[in-house]
């Protein structure tokens, strides 16, 4: 029984991480890096300097700006700088929600800056969930799909795996099945808490797209469920009558105070210059581990409180520490690192499992004249998800330094150009044998990365070296870590070309031993 | 930054807990220990790690102190794997040294 429920799990460890494996290594690889969003996207705008404002001046600003910007929008939106982001961000709408919204950054100084287009970090957290180039629902679906096959394969893993803790410290040192299957079970074990989380939380995060039925039997619709469950200020409409806002940093310090000195994330104005304007306060996130940050809402003449929104109750205050926890705003640096750490060690998870599928077969597949279709597709899409997607990120940063700054739909072609990379490594990955395809894709990969921070430095006054004179270490991580990434892509590309060599020699020394035992 | 701090016992704990196991022993000790001293090792291991958790829940909440704490287990994991597998190769030449 014990046996048979090992086995049964063994095989549903393999399919579960099999089927959509690909696809849960783009979501490790792209929300890994999504926990440093904000430093990713001020490497991207090298434009932006990076000069301490406090929020409370900096929204002072921002008001004057838009005062004298945008008099008659609709509403104003204020992103307050905060230790991650250096920058303001000011937007407006000339009508209501749905309308387009004009947006503009704004350095200390409370000025215009003109930093190039790009979608920086931002990019990779929307694509661990969103995905590109698909209908965002549909998108959402398949990365469900992914996170429940993964949550699957870790649970059957754990069970499968007989030795699972005695073989915790063992990485065999010898190339072939048994190196890729000690460093699945170590990567696997050795963050298997923080898998466990990331998984379950990332499916409470969309649950109500998953599971709405709950929703449906007690509310009319879906969008009665969501304005009753998350609610959002309410529109008001503005008077026709010109009033003078009230001064915009004695509100804020009010929320302030009334969050326990809590940083502030944001605010809205809306109907600014009008008797009805009101402004919208929002706490930061990162304040606490929940995720939905309440809000305060004050009247934009008067100035007195009119209004909050929070959220009731046991179950929304866990769902959103649930989902605080997998985003992890609420990380401090050394944590962050730790987050960071821990979605590198998933990667390494679903990578070497997925070699591991052809590298099992490989010995058996060598003895049939040709390889089984579904051994060389699983081959062929190895190299694609693990090396193409690898190559394709240092390709997106490329592309944001060497991209014409005047280029219309600047920041989409920067995702255009990840795309094309990763395109291009597959194309490659399914053109050339597999032996040789491994090497060439990782020495591509390599080449990538070491170009960045060079491409950097050339381009831009805030190469490796200046940034390390000025102490900029957002700059000064961001390239070392291209330099490492490089190295590591280089030596796994010599290891990969080392090893078929290495097998061809042996399997020609173990040739006449095999002649005379046949009695050839 | 103080958390950090933590991570030693964290370390020293696996380390104490690879040492125990008696397929490593080999690899370390160039034998295998007997039962006591294993079992002492594999105690003190666990004693390490618990009190990392303590030390993590006393500096920070004890939110942010398991979380960090779990970021601990699979940095310390990871030290103490490494270890084993330098100490393995640096046996493994030493062994072809002595016997060419």
């Amino acid at each position: 029984m014990k046996k048979s429920l090992r086995r049964s799990m063994t095989v549903l460890h393999t399919w579960a991480g099999l089927l959509l494996g690909w696809l849960a290594f783009a979501m490790f690889t792209t929300g890994t890096a999504a926990y440093f969003q904000h430093e990713i996207t001020r490497w991207m705008e090298p434009e932006v300097a990076a000069q301490a404002v406090s929020p409370l001046d900096a929204a002072d600003l921002a008001v004057s700006y838009l005062k004298k910007q945008a008099p008659d929008a609709a509403s104003w939106t204020v992103q307050l700088p905060d230790h991650r982001r250096v920058r303001t961000e000011v937007s407006w709408r000339s009508g209501e929600r749905g309308t387009p919204r004009e947006t503009r950054l704004l350095d200390a100084a409370g000025r215009e800056m003109n930093a190039r287009r790009t979608r920086g970090g931002y990019f990779f957290y929307r694509f661990h969930f969103d995905l590109h180039y698909l209908p965002v629902v549909w998108a959402r679906y398949l990365v469900g799909i992914a996170a429940m096959l993964m949550l699957v394969a870790i649970l059957s893993g754990v069970i499968s795996h007989k030795k699972l803790f005695a073989r915790f410290f063992t990485l065999s040192l010898k190339r072939g099945f048994s190196f890729w299957y000690d460093a699945h079970n170590m990567a696997a074990v050795f963050a298997l808490p923080f898998f466990l989380m990331i998984t379950y939380t990332g499916l409470i995060t969309l649950a109500n797209q998953y599971m709405p039925f709950g929703a449906l039997a007690n509310f009319e619709d879906r969008g009665t469920f969501f304005a009753e469950t998350f609610p959002r200020p309410r529109p008001i409409e503005p008077l026709g009558k010109a009033a003078a806002l009230v001064p915009i940093v004695p509100v804020l310090e009010r929320a302030q105070a009334i969050w326990h000195g809590a940083r502030l994330e944001s605010f809205e104005i809306r109907n600014p210059g009008d008797a009805n304007a009101v402004i919208h306060v929002r706490r930061s996130r990162s304040a606490t581990v929940g995720t939905r940050a309440p809000s305060l809402s004050f009247h934009g003449v008067g100035g007195e409180r009119i209004g909050e929104t929070s959220r009731q109750g046991v179950v929304l205050a866990t769902e959103s520490a649930l989902v605080g926890i997998h985003a992890g705003r609420f990380a401090s640096l050394g944590l962050r690192w730790l987050y960071f750490l821990s979605g590198l060690m998933g990667m390494a998870m679903v990578g070497t499992g997925l070699v591991q599928w052809t590298s099992r077969r490989q010995k058996s597949v060598a003895r049939t004249a040709r390889p089984h279709f579904g051994f060389w597709l699983v081959e062929r899409l190895n190299i694609a998800a693990i090396v193409g997607l690898g190559a394709a990120l240092p390709g997106y940063f490329l592309a944001n330094r060497l991209l014409p700054l005047d280029l219309p739909d600047r920041a989409e072609w920067e995702v255009h150009c990840l795309f094309m990379v990763w395109g291009s490594v597959t194309f490659w990955a399914f053109l050339r044998p597999a032996r040789r395809a491994w090497p060439e894709a990782l020495a591509v990969a390599a080449v990538l990365y070491a170009s960045v921070p060079v491409i950097n430095g050339l381009s831009t006054q805030r190469g490796l070296w200046p940034s390390l004179m000025a102490g900029d270490w957002v700059y000064v991580s961001i390239d070392s870590a291209m330099l490492l990434t490089a190295l590591a892509f280089a030596g796994s590309a010599r290891a990969a070309a080392r090893s078929p060599a290495k097998a061809a020699r042996r399997s020609r020394s173990e040739q006449p031993v095999v002649a005379q035992e046949t009695g050839g | 930054m103080i958390a950090w701090l933590t991570l030693l016992p964290v370390v020293l704990g696996f380390c104490c807990l690879c040492a125990s196991m008696s397929r490593h022993q080999g690899d370390l000790f160039q034998r295998r220990l007997r039962r006591g001293p294993s079992r002492g090792l594999r105690r003190l291991g666990l004693v390490l790690l618990t009190v990392a958790l303590a030390a993590d829940w006393v500096l920070l909440t004890p939110i942010q102190g398991t979380m960090f704490w779990f970021g601990h287990l699979t940095v310390g994991a990871l030290i103490a794997a490494s270890a084993l597998v330098f100490a393995k190769r640096a046996r493994g030449r030493r062994d072809a040294d002595s016997n060419p």
